[in-house]
């Protein structure tokens, strides 16, 4: 929460651990760009109505993951979440 | 004129409402909007997760998807209320705080790219009400939806745009559609997205059951939103309380979808007889064939 927001919202209890229910959608963020996963059925689904089978978007853009990962990387995020990078957790540290 | 737009997808409607993009890459032509794909766009991030969890890691994130937008030189045209919200308030801090727009650019030249507050971000109904016009929308009408009772979910980001502009707009276009849009008392209720994000049980009790059981009694034919969260949580509460032995198949319908039912679409071209929750009752009503 952020110096503005503890303004406007005084009441609004300062995070101090994340909810374990970020975890996932954090991490996708992280590694895929997205929150949910594409589907095989979804990307059949897609080409059935007529558009690109993986979306124009960070699903088939493996150097936009990477980016993304380098942002938060910058972040206290990792920290306040205490969850392994992709790195981290490839070589099993 | 032709009006071209750098087009945020999002998460939700490319990987789990693939309808809503068919539909909206449908409409653009008779609407005589260009669509530019922002290659490499990410999630917007998600404000109800990532604001909380890190406000720079939001910030940042949302920052490249701008840049990449300024990058076409094209407005952006958000599809999900969430993505415009994210968008549009980190548009709004850095272009209004330089100090800030040094230190956002400090992060995002180091992968080459920059945001200087060039481009605009604008919601779909925004689009549709001040680029397009309500009267190129009737012009385009191939095929009258008056026989149809929506609830319109108009999801809260709405609420947040200057003067809550957008939830009159929303109302603009479905008149102009010709739909019915029933008062069924729960419009300005939130649909759980965000409380779903820590409970999904909650979420259903709390508020998708409320809402669910108001358009039940109003008698609709169907729900309308443009917003994929909304969308996705008033499916899912369909589906699991089918499992508690409530009955609601409420068939459910994004904007675009809507649009492009009015524009002479078949059901099938756009997905409609792809979501999940059954959309048969729908599809005869309207005489376009059951799926």
């Amino acid at each position: 929460m952020s110096d503005e927001e503890i303004v406007l919202y005084p009441w609004r209890k300062k995070v101090k651990t994340l909810p374990e229910s970020f975890k996932n959608p954090i991490m996708n963020i992280i590694r895929m760009g997205h929150i949910p996963k594409l589907a095989a059925t979804r990307e059949r689904i897609r080409e059935e109505l007529g558009i690109n089978r993986k979306p124009p978007t960070a699903y088939k853009d493996p150097n936009a993951q990477k980016e993304v990962e380098e942002l938060v990387r910058e972040t206290d995020l990792y920290d306040k979440a205490k969850w392994g990078t992709r790195e981290e957790e490839e070589s099993g540290r | 004129m032709t009006r071209s737009y750098a087009l945020f997808l999002g998460c939700y409607i490319p990987s789990m409402q693939p309808f809503a993009e068919a539909s909206l890459r449908r409409i653009a032509p008779p609407l005589k909007m260009k669509l530019i794909d922002m290659e490499g766009a990410t999630c917007c991030p998600v404000p109800e997760i990532v604001r909380l969890a890190d406000h720079d890691a939001w910030l940042y994130v949302s920052a490249r998807n701008l840049a990449l937008a300024e990058s076409l030189g094209k407005d952006i045209l958000a599809v999900c209320n969430g993505c415009w919200e994210t968008l549009y308030e980190a548009r709004e801090a850095i272009v209004n705080d330089t100090q800030l727009m040094n230190e956002v650019n400090s992060h995002l030249n180091l992968l080459d790219k920059t945001f200087e507050g060039k481009v605009k971000v604008k919601h779909f109904l925004e689009v549709m009400v001040e680029d397009i016009g309500l009267e190129s929308l009737k012009k385009a009408i191939k095929q009258p939806l008056s026989k149809l009772n929506v609830a319109v979910q108009y999801g809260c980001k709405l609420y947040k745009s200057p003067d809550s502009k957008f939830v009159s707009y929303f109302d603009s276009i479905i008149e102009s559609l010709g739909v019915n849009a029933i008062d069924y008392g729960a419009e300005k209720i939130c649909c759980g997205f965000p409380l779903s994000l820590y409970s999904l049980d909650e979420a259903m009790e709390e508020r998708a059951k409320f809402k669910l059981d108001k358009m039940q009694s109003a008698k609709v034919d169907c729900m309308v939103t443009a917003c994929p969260g909304c969308f996705d949580v008033l499916e899912k509460a369909q589906l699991l309380l089918k499992r508690q032995g409530l009955q609601y198949e409420i068939p459910m319908l994004s904007l675009t979808e809507l649009i492009a039912l009015s524009f002479g679409f078949k059901p099938q071209e756009i997905g409609v007889d792809k979501h999940r929750v059954k959309t048969k009752t729908l599809i005869t009503k309207l005489g376009m064939g059951g799926n």
